[in-house]
């Protein structure tokens, strides 16, 4: 213990000798893992935010499709679905996608008898006439008005129409909320110019979750012209996006070859001379092979975990403080339209580790290893100088 | 005076079996006392250095053996080896071998990090050591901002801190001037007459005629040619 104590110290010391180069080497060892980091943070955040928002939402939502493309559905339908077995209720929802060109984003307007899940209003309270309605966080700052201001939207007609702000929602709930103005469901048909027998889904309640599946089939049997879609296949889509089989094992795997650059220069420029040189005078006037080596894995040691925590930092920072600037239009690019949105912090402690692990353990074996081929080296040739 | 070390039909081949084999040292047989001053003396190429190095412990004979005290150390493992470099060798080395960007006190503190001693005591014994050779105001000084006679004494001081039975010193006056040279012979003496050991391998005749070099082997195309006593 002492002994590894002392041969610390000495590390430590040789470290500061080479302050330069291994500050160089810590700054692009710790941007490789800020930029492997904000890759995970951001997409496990996103993953968080995106499946968080679906334990409320509906089990199994019944849409038309017409022309292969969503379509508005009759009401109609919904008795058809109420008949067959399993089915506890079936509720027609409005709403429909909003493009501001103000501030040159997508809002998603819905009506208030449609509103589903338990979501909170920050202050306020929800819209209880045609000429009221709440707003997302985000619709709340692109657009700066706050409880009691008026919004103003403009039909397809071209005509405005003015809804005074009665809630604001909060900030846990942005990636499901943030583009959203709830309305009233008639002013919200009035607004669309819906007709009544139409209804944009139809959402499903069931009394048995094991027979989801077997409704949704018997759904698309007796109404072919529908696509029922299940609350685990919205699941398995946000997986397909956000998890290693997609970006993220690219990132990984990109970020990865990063460090294997890095340690490969490293590795490539070796250990020079002068460390070779220091080697064999330590082994000449008594270290031992072992000694030599411990002095090497805690330099590596050092060095990879001070990067790593730096970089961890940074990216932390970068994703969580910033929203994550240069990694978001890459990864976002399919919210472009919405209104800016603040990520709430959610870390997969697992990912990090392995991301240590798959960086720490490499770099330390091409610090190692070189050391290890001239420290078994006898060190006879110290002598000739 | 007993016997220190006992070699016995040494060889030294380098390269062995390669298109680039070289025969270093052929049958070497010698006999250095305890307490005894021993210079090896030759031409460049004729295996001095080869020698010393067998006899330091930094490197393993061909065949042949090297008895220290009561062990073989040519069959030892690396390990006790390193102990053996460590507690019963003190090295000065031609080149001096410093590590340049260490201070005066790390590097004479070096030999002694593996041992049992903490940091505290390893720091006095160094600091001891290079108060004996005025250098104790200079500790924080880097090696490299030395003169070569004052990169000398730090090596004699590192070679001295763990109190070694046995100096072994590889050309040491080949960098400095005769002045220096001369400090370097007293130091030599004061040393033996302490007792120690002394090996020293030199073409240099204002050493090895000397009067403190009390034996001394001449070498030529790795075989002693030559035993003179005084």
């Amino acid at each position: 213990m002492l002994r590894q104590l002392k041969i610390l110290e000495f590390t430590l010391s040789s470290l500061l000798r080479r302050k330069y180069k291994n500050l160089s080497l810590i700054t692009v060892y710790a941007f490789t893992i800020a930029t492997l980091g904000s890759v995970l943070f951001l997409t496990h955040a996103l993953k968080m935010e995106a499946t968080g928002s679906l334990t409320t939402a509906p089990e199994l939502v019944v849409q038309r499709v017409a022309a292969g493309r969503h379509d508005l559905i009759p009401t109609a339908y919904t008795e058809v679905i109420s008949k067959l077995p399993g089915v506890a209720s079936v509720t027609p929802r409005v709403w429909g996608y909003y493009y501001d060109s103000l501030i040159k984003a997508n809002l998603t307007l819905v009506g208030i008898s449609s509103y589903q899940g338990d979501l909170e209003l920050l202050e306020g309270r929800l819209p209880d006439n045609a000429e009221e309605c709440a707003i997302g966080r985000g619709v709340a700052i692109a657009f700066g008005p706050a409880i009691g201001d008026d919004l103003v939207l403009e039909d397809s007609g071209k005509s405005r129409t003015v809804f005074k702000i009665t809630g604001i929602f909060r900030a846990e709930s942005n990636l499901l909320t943030n583009d959203l103005v709830v309305l009233q469901e008639a002013a919200l048909r009035d607004f669309f110019s819906m007709d009544q027998k139409l209804a944009t889904d139809l959402v499903v309640q069931v009394h048995n979750q094991r027979e989801i599946k077997t409704l949704a089939k018997k759904i698309k049997y007796n109404l072919p012209d529908t696509r029922p879609i299940t609350r685990d296949e919205i699941l398995h889509t946000y997986d397909t996006l956000f998890n290693w089989r997609s970006g993220m094992m690219l990132a990984v795997a990109v970020a990865a070859l990063i460090s294997f650059c890095i340690l490969a220069w490293d590795k490539a420029t070796g250990i020079s001379a002068e460390e070779k040189q220091e080697i064999g005078v330590l082994k000449a006037i008594g270290w031992e092979t072992s000694d030599v080596l411990a002095v090497k894995f805690w330099e590596g040691t050092v060095i990879s975990l001070t990067s790593f925590v730096l970089g961890i930092l940074a990216a932390w920072i970068h994703v969580f403080a910033f929203g994550a600037p240069a990694l978001v239009p890459l990864l976002k690019g399919w919210s472009v339209l919405f209104p800016e949105f603040q990520l709430t912090p959610a870390v997969d402690f697992y990912q990090v580790f392995v991301l240590g692990f798959l960086t720490i353990v490499p770099y330390l074996a091409c610090t190692v290893i070189p050391s290890w081929k001239t420290a078994v080296t006898e060190p006879e040739y110290v002598m000739r100088g | 005076m007993s016997q220190l070390i006992i070699v016995e039909r040494l060889h030294k081949i380098y390269h062995r079996h390669q298109p680039d084999e070289m025969t270093a040292l052929q049958d070497i047989s010698l006999q250095i006392l305890a307490g005894e001053v021993v210079a090896l003396t030759g031409p460049s190429g004729s295996g001095k250095t080869t020698l010393l190095s067998l006899l330091g412990c930094m490197s393993r004979p061909t065949s042949g053996s090297i008895q220290l005290r009561d062990s073989n150390v040519a069959k030892l493992p690396e390990r006790f080896l390193a102990k053996i470099r460590r507690e019963t060798f003190g090295f000065v080395f031609q080149q001096y071998n410093l590590v340049r960007d260490l201070s005066v006190l790390e590097n004479v503190m070096l030999p002694l990090y593996p041992s049992d001693q903490s940091l505290r005591e390893i720091k006095k014994a160094a600091t001891a050591v290079l108060d004996q050779f005025e250098l104790a105001g200079m500790l924080k000084k880097k090696v490299k901002q030395l003169s070569g006679g004052e990169q000398q004494r730090v090596a004699i001081a590192r070679a001295l801190v763990a109190d070694p039975e046995i100096i072994i010193a590889d050309e040491p006056t080949a960098h400095l001037d005769s002045e220096l040279a001369q400090d370097l012979l007293q130091i030599l003496a004061v040393l033996n007459a302490a007792g120690k050991t002394i090996v020293i391998a030199t073409h240099d005749p204002s050493i090895y005629q000397s009067s403190l070099v009390q034996r001394r082997f001449d070498l030529r195309h790795g075989r002693i040619v030559e035993e003179h006593s005084r």
